[in-house]
C-alpha cells in the first residue's frame, strides 16, 4: 500500500482511544491510517533504567510538555490556570506516563443533572458502556480484586497490586474510621499477561515503564491493529482537517517526519488527540463553511474543560515504609464519600487515592518546597524524618463543566512546525474547593488515624493536569454538544471524535477505562452502521 | 583544603572561587557523623570536579552576592568563617533574597541526593530500578473484612440501560 492509496479512516493520535479504535475498526478491512506526531517510545530508554532516573523526570522525561520539550511537544500556554498540563506525544499517547489507575464511571456519574441539578445527563448510560468497558479491560489486563462495594459487579484478570507497607498503613486509617477502601482496578500486570511481563515494583510509573507490565498502548491495543493491518505514520503532526463545500471532511494537511506539508485524503476522520488536543486541532481547521474552527458552529469547542482538581494530602509516619517501592499511583483507593450528600455543603463527591512515596532526589525538592526539609545544620535531621516515610491520599475531585474553562488558540505561541498553540483558562469552581477542602479534610482524617505524626496538604495539585476531558462534548441537541451520542461530529458527517473530549462530565475518577471504552463503543457504532454512516 | 581539592579544581577548569563553592554547599549540607553518618555536599566529587561552565551557572551568582556582601559587615571571607557564621549569612541572603537562595539549595540538593555517595549513605541500592526492581511484601487482606461485609454504596436508580 502506497502513502497516496485512499484511505478509509484517517485516525489522528495513537494515544488511549485512537488505539481502541484502530483496533476495533481493523476487522472491517478497510485501509486504516493513523497519524500520530511522536515515535515509537523506546522502553529501554526509560528513566528508571538509568541510576539518575529521578533527575530525568526533572526535565527530559518530565509528564510536563513545557518542560519536556521535545520537537513532538506543543507547547502549552498556562499562564490563565493553576493547573499545569501532562501529556506524552507519542505512540501511546497518555497511557506511556500515567500511573495506570483504572477505575470505571460508576453509574451515578452519567446522570449528574437528573440526580443532582449540575452538569449534564450523558446520552447513554453505564450499563449501555459496561460490555466496553470489560472489553477493554481484557485487553489491559486489569488487576484488582472483585467485589468492590462501591460498584456493580465486575471482573478482573489479574491479581490486586499489593499494598505495600504504605498501602497497609492507610487501609488500617479507613478501617479505624470505619470507611470505605478497596484495592485499586490498577492497568498493571501483576502475573505475565497478554505477552507482557509482570510488574517488578519500580516505583517511577509515570515515566513510562521499562519491565512493560503497564498497560499502554504502544504495548496492547497497536501490536494487535497493526498485525491486522492498520497503518501506523509516526512522526506525522496534523495541521488542519480539510473540508469539502458538502461539510464533509475531505482529509488532512499534516507534516511528515522530514518537516514536509503533505495531504491526503480520507472517507471519515477520527480525532484521537486528547481534551487539548482535539479543540486545538479543530480550532485551527478554520474556512468559509467553518469560520470559528471546524465542527463549532455550537460554539462549544474548546469549551467546558474538565480536569480533576486534585487535594493531595501527605501523611508522614514515624517508620520507615518502604514508599518508593511499587506503583505510586496503585494501591487502594475509597469511595466513601463518591455520591452527592448535600449536608456536605457540595455537590457530586470525591474518591480518595492512595499514592506511594518517592526517592531520595524528589522528595528533597519536595521536602523544599513544603518546608519538611530544610538546609544547614539540621538537614540530615529534617530529611531522615521525611524521606521513606511518606503515605499520602489524593481527592479527586468531580469537576463540573463550565464554559469559561476553555482551551483556545494562543495568539503567539506556535509549535515546532509553526502550527498555532493551544491556551488553558481554567479556573477551580466554588462547588470544587468546598468539595475539594473536605476531602483534604478526611484524607488527613485517615492519614492521622493510621498513625501520621504530621500531614502536609497541596490543593489543588499543580502539576496535576493528567485528565483533558469535555472540551468537544457529545449530546442529543446540536446547540449544546459537539458529537452525538455515538462520536459523529453535529457539523460534520463523517468526522468522529473518540478522546476525552466528548465527556459530557468528568466524574471523580481518572478518565481512561471511560476514554477507551467509549472509543470501542463508537467503534462498534460505525461497524454497525456503514451502510449509512454519513446519513 | 587539601591538595586533592587543588587537582579537583584544575580538573574542573578555572574561573569559580571552588573553595568558596564548596564552603557554600557544606554550609547547606554539612555532614553527619556516627552510625549513620552522610557526607558533606563539600566531600563529594561532583561538587569538587563540577564543571566550570556549571559551577557558574549555577552557583555564580549566589557567590557574586556573596562576595559583594563580605567585608565588616559580614566578617571576612566565607570560607574562613565557623559553620555557624556561614550559615547566619546564607539565611541572611535567603531573606533577602529567597529565590536566590532557594534556587541554589535544590540544586546542590539535587546534585547531592543523585550521587551514589549519598544513595549508600541512606542504605538504598546503587543501582537503576530497572531490571531487578524491588520486593514488595504480599498483603495481608483479611484488612478487607470489614469493608466485604459493607452494603453498596454506589447509587441505583431508574432508567439506567436507556440511550436518549
Amino acid at each position: 500500500m502506497k502513502r497516496n492509496d485512499p484511505i478509509d479512516v484517517l485516525i489522528v493520535g495513537a494515544g488511549a482511544s485512537g488505539a481502541a479504535v484502530a483496533w476495533s475498526l481493523a476487522e472491517t478491512r478497510m485501509r486504516i491510517v493513523c497519524l500520530e506526531q511522536g515515535g515509537w517510545p523506546d522502553p529501554s530508554d526509560y528513566p528508571s533504567t538509568r541510576r539518575d532516573s529521578e533527575v530525568l523526570q526533572l526535565g527530559p522525561h518530565s509528564y510536563n510538555p513545557n518542560v519536556r520539550g521535545r520537537p513532538e511537544d506543543y507547547p502549552i500556554n498556562v499562564s490563565d490556570s493553576p493547573i499545569s498540563i501532562a501529556n506524552f506525544n507519542g505512540v501511546g499517547g497518555g497511557t506511556v506516563l500515567y500511573a495506570g489507575h483504572f477505575p470505571r464511571f460508576h453509574p451515578s456519574d452519567f446522570r449528574t443533572r437528573t440526580l443532582d441539578g449540575v452538569g449534564e445527563d450523558w446520552p447513554l448510560d453505564y450499563e449501555r458502556l459496561e460490555p466496553f468497558y470489560a472489553r477493554n479491560d481484557r485487553m489491559v489486563g486489569v488487576a484488582g480484586l472483585a467485589g468492590d462495594p462501591a460498584y456493580p459487579p465486575k471482573e478482573v484478570q489479574l491479581p490486586p497490586v499489593p499494598l505495600g507497607r504504605v498501602g497497609e498503613k492507610l487501609a488500617s486509617g479507613f478501617n479505624r474510621l470505619g470507611w470505605h477502601w478497596w484495592p485499586s482496578d490498577s492497568a498493571i500486570a501483576t502475573r505475565p499477561y497478554g505477552g507482557r511481563d509482570k510488574c517488578v515494583n519500580l516505583g517511577p510509573c509515570m515515566s513510562g515503564c521499562s519491565q512493560g507490565a503497564k498497560s499502554s498502548t504502544d504495548l496492547t491495543y497497536w501490536p494487535a491493529a497493526e498485525r491486522a493491518g492498520v497503518e501506523l505514520w509516526t512522526r506525522c503532526r496534523v495541521r488542519e482537517i480539510l473540508v469539502g463545500d458538502d461539510d464533509r471532511a475531505t482529509g488532512v494537511v499534516y507534516y511528515d517526519e522530514n518537516g514536509e506539508e503533505q495531504r491526503v485524503s480520507a472517507e471519515v476522520v477520527i480525532l484521537a488527540c486528547n481534551g487539548i488536543g482535539t479543540p486545538r486541532l479543530l480550532l485551527n481547521s478554520t474556512s468559509s463553511r467553518f469560520p470559528d474552527g471546524l465542527a463549532n458552529r455550537s460554539g462549544l469547542v474548546g469549551r467546558n474543560l474538565m480536569h480533576h482538581p486534585y487535594g493531595y494530602v501527605q501523611g508522614v509516619f514515624e517508620d520507615p515504609l518502604d514508599s518508593y517501592k511499587g506503583p505510586i499511583g496503585c494501591a487502594l483507593w475509597s469511595q466513601e464519600f463518591y455520591e452527592t450528600d448535600e449536608r456536605r455543603g457540595f455537590l457530586r463527591g470525591y474518591t480518595l487515592q492512595s499514592s506511594r512515596g518517592f526517592g531520595p532526589v524528589t522528595t528533597a525538592l519536595m521536602g523544599l518546597g513544603n518546608g519538611r526539609v530544610t538546609w544547614g545544620s539540621d538537614h540530615h535531621a529534617s530529611f531522615g524524618a521525611y524521606f521513606n516515610r511518606i503515605a499520602a491520599l489524593s481527592a479527586i475531585c468531580e469537576d463540573l463543566p463550565e464554559p469559561h474553562n476553555t482551551v483556545t488558540l494562543d495568539p503567539e505561541l506556535v509549535d515546532s512546525d509553526g502550527i498555532p498553540a493551544p491556551k488553558v483558562s481554567y479556573t477551580l469552581s466554588e462547588n470544587s474547593r468546598k468539595m475539594m477542602q473536605h476531602g483534604v479534610e478526611r484524607a488527613s482524617e485517615v492519614l492521622r488515624a493510621a498513625g501520621a505524626r504530621d500531614v502536609v496538604v497541596e490543593a489543588p495539585l499543580s502539576n496535576a493536569g493528567w485528565h483533558l476531558l469535555g472540551t468537544a462534548r457529545m449530546g442529543t441537541d446540536p446547540e449544546r454538544s459537539v458529537v452525538n451520542p455515538w462520536g459523529r461530529s453535529h457539523d460534520v458527517r463523517n468526522l468522529f471524535i473518540v478522546d476525552g473530549s466528548i465527556f459530557v462530565t468528568s466524574a471523580a475518577v481518572n478518565p481512561t477505562p471511560t476514554i477507551q471504552a467509549l472509543a470501542l463503543y463508537i467503534a462498534d457504532q460505525i461497524k454497525d452502521r456503514l451502510a449509512n454512516l454519513f446519513d | 583544603m587539601g591538595n586533592d581539592e587543588t587537582a579537583d579544581r584544575s580538573a574542573a577548569g578555572g574561573g569559580i572561587d571552588y573553595e568558596l563553592l564548596l564552603s557554600v554547599v557544606e554550609t547547606m549540607i554539612p555532614a553527619r557523623t556516627g552510625a549513620d553518618a552522610m557526607p558533606a555536599a563539600s566531600e563529594l566529587r561532583e561538587f569538587r570536579q563540577m564543571r566550570a561552565d556549571e559551577a557558574k551557572r549555577v552557583y555564580g551568582p549566589l557567590l557574586e552576592r556573596i562576595r559583594s556582601g563580605r567585608g565588616e559587615e559580614e566578617g571576612g571571607h566565607f570560607a574562613s568563617l565557623d559553620r555557624e557564621a556561614r550559615e547566619s549569612i546564607l539565611r541572611g541572603i535567603e531573606v533577602e533574597q529567597p529565590g536566590l537562595l532557594k534556587g541554589v539549595v535544590l540544586q546542590t540538593l539535587i546534585r547531592y541526593y543523585g550521587t551514589d555517595t549519598a544513595a549508600r549513605g541512606l542504605g538504598l541500592e546503587v543501582r537503576p530500578p530497572h531490571p531487578h526492581g524491588y520486593g514488595v511484601d504480599d498483603t495481608d487482606w483479611s484488612l478487607l473484612e470489614p469493608v466485604r461485609e459493607m452494603k453498596p454504596i454506589y447509587k441505583v436508580f431508574p432508567g439506567e440501560g436507556e440511550q436518549s
